[in-house]
């Protein structure tokens, strides 16, 4: 089993003797499986808070309180606005942890890395300020597997950087948005819609 | 005895912006035993490279199942399915580090694998051998032509010794006089090493020199009307 989180000694100990490309590669498959579970738990959270608001926003319409049901209206069409994010975020990782697959098997480095580099920078930017402590996570294995790539090169004398982000990792975050977008309408009943004339009646 | 793959009436559909796009109509079904050579034909878009990652693993299919020696392998993974068949893949983008030689590219492919030293250096003089790459082990693939990293890729799969190899449109970005020399390089790899193969091409005459050949049929989309989830608002 991994660890998160490295040692001085561990530092030392990798500084003398890298561990090798493979170890590093299934190391941040592991890491990126992990912050995909961490995702799915506050998926679950943010599911049930919606449930209970929708509730709310429905007894509140039934008690003809139109301004209270568009508050918990509101709150609900926020908290879907997040779940469609981190489905969409928890969707592109899955991809992510594959592409890593795909280097260890078929030793795909560059077109996988690239791919991988270009999903994690834009959920990274996603969750900032929303998820922080997954975007945080995400963050470190950035840069373990920026290390790596530059470190396949360095060792041969390389000039720059050969790893850039490419189509397929456009390609799979458009997908992700559209089947997080998708299982939203699967998943989630509809807001309820509030008359607009019993606010003028209040 | 069970054939080396089989997909069972799969059929895959992707959420777009207006409804969903299908692939394969009804289902597609397709048996490859072992050793054959098979071609799957079709144009841009209409699921060849779907069909590759439905049978490694990479994509789940939406209906149907995948069979791997009779075994039902659908809700497996793509690791969990390479450790059932030993496979390799070379894709027509490129994959050999730019920065690396011809024989540090195959070490890093083979060691990834778990491939003990004094092993990979056998293997990878064999695979050099094979594909005519002695002259060229110590050049990097950035000064190469693309005909020559496309026998790289293939020397870096033959090197994995695989049951199954999998070739995602390998001419595509090949000149036509380019992808003819290639053609015989995978026929032979079929021939001489035994090795089953997938390949997948736009070009039917390619497909052609394969002994069985798939033809694939253009995607459908169906149409879904939006739900509206809120006031002004489109979840």
């Amino acid at each position: 089993m991994f660890r998160e989180n490295q040692s001085i000694a561990d530092k030392i100990r990798e500084a003398i003797k890298p561990t090798p490309v493979k170890n590093r590669i299934q190391m941040a498959a592991y890491k990126l499986r992990n912050q995909t579970t961490r995702l799915d738990k506050s998926i679950a959270r943010m599911e049930s808070r919606d449930r209970v608001l929708h509730e709310k926003c429905v007894k509140a319409l039934e008690a003809r309180d139109s301004q209270t049901a568009t508050l918990f209206a509101n709150e609900c069409v926020q908290i879907r606005k997040l779940i469609k994010t981190s489905l969409s975020s928890q969707i592109s990782l899955e991809q992510a942890v594959l592409r890593l697959e795909t280097i260890e098997q078929f030793g795909d480095m560059v077109h996988g890395m690239g791919s991988v580099k270009g999903i994690l920078t834009t959920v990274k930017a996603e969750l900032e300020g929303k998820l922080p402590e997954i975007s945080t996570g995400l963050n470190d294995i950035e840069d373990s597997l920026e290390n790596l790539t530059s470190e396949i090169g360095e060792a041969v004398d390389s000039e720059g950087t050969y790893v850039l982000p490419n189509d397929d990792s456009a390609r799979i975050l458009k997908e992700a948005d559209l089947m997080a977008e998708q299982k939203m309408r699967e998943k989630f009943p509809e807001i309820p819609q509030i008359p607009v004339d019993a606010h003028r009646l209040r | 005895m069970n054939p080396l793959i089989e997909c069972r009436s799969v059929a895959v559909e992707y959420p777009t912006m207006d409804g969903a796009l299908k692939l394969y109509g009804d289902g597609l079904s397709l048996i490859i035993d072992g050793g054959a050579f098979v071609s799957v034909v079709g144009g841009s878009g209409w699921g060849k490279s779907t069909l590759v990652n439905l049978i490694l693993g990479l994509e789940k299919p939406t209906r149907g199942s995948i069979h791997i020696r009779g075994e039902n392998v659908t809700g497996c993974s793509f690791v969990s399915r390479c450790s059932r068949i030993k496979t390799a893949a070379v894709f027509q983008r490129p994959t050999a580090v730019p920065h690396l030689t011809v024989l540090q590219n195959l070490h890093l492919a083979l060691s990834m694998i778990g491939i003990p030293r004094r092993e990979r250096d056998e293997r990878i003089r064999e695979s050099i051998g094979f594909f005519g790459l002695e002259n060229l082990s110590h050049s990097r693939p950035d000064s190469l032509s693309a005909g020559q990293r496309k026998r790289i890729d293939l020397a870096r799969a033959l090197a994995v010794r695989p049951e199954f190899l999998v070739l995602d449109e390998p001419t595509g970005d090949l000149d036509t006089s380019i992808a003819n020399l290639v053609m015989p390089l995978l026929r032979g790899l079929n021939r001489d090493h035994g090795i089953t193969i997938l390949m997948t091409t736009a070009i039917p005459r390619h497909a052609s020199s394969t002994k069985h050949q798939v033809h694939l049929r253009g995607p459908t989309i169906v149409a879904r009307p939006p739900r509206v989830l809120a006031r002004g608002e489109n979840v």
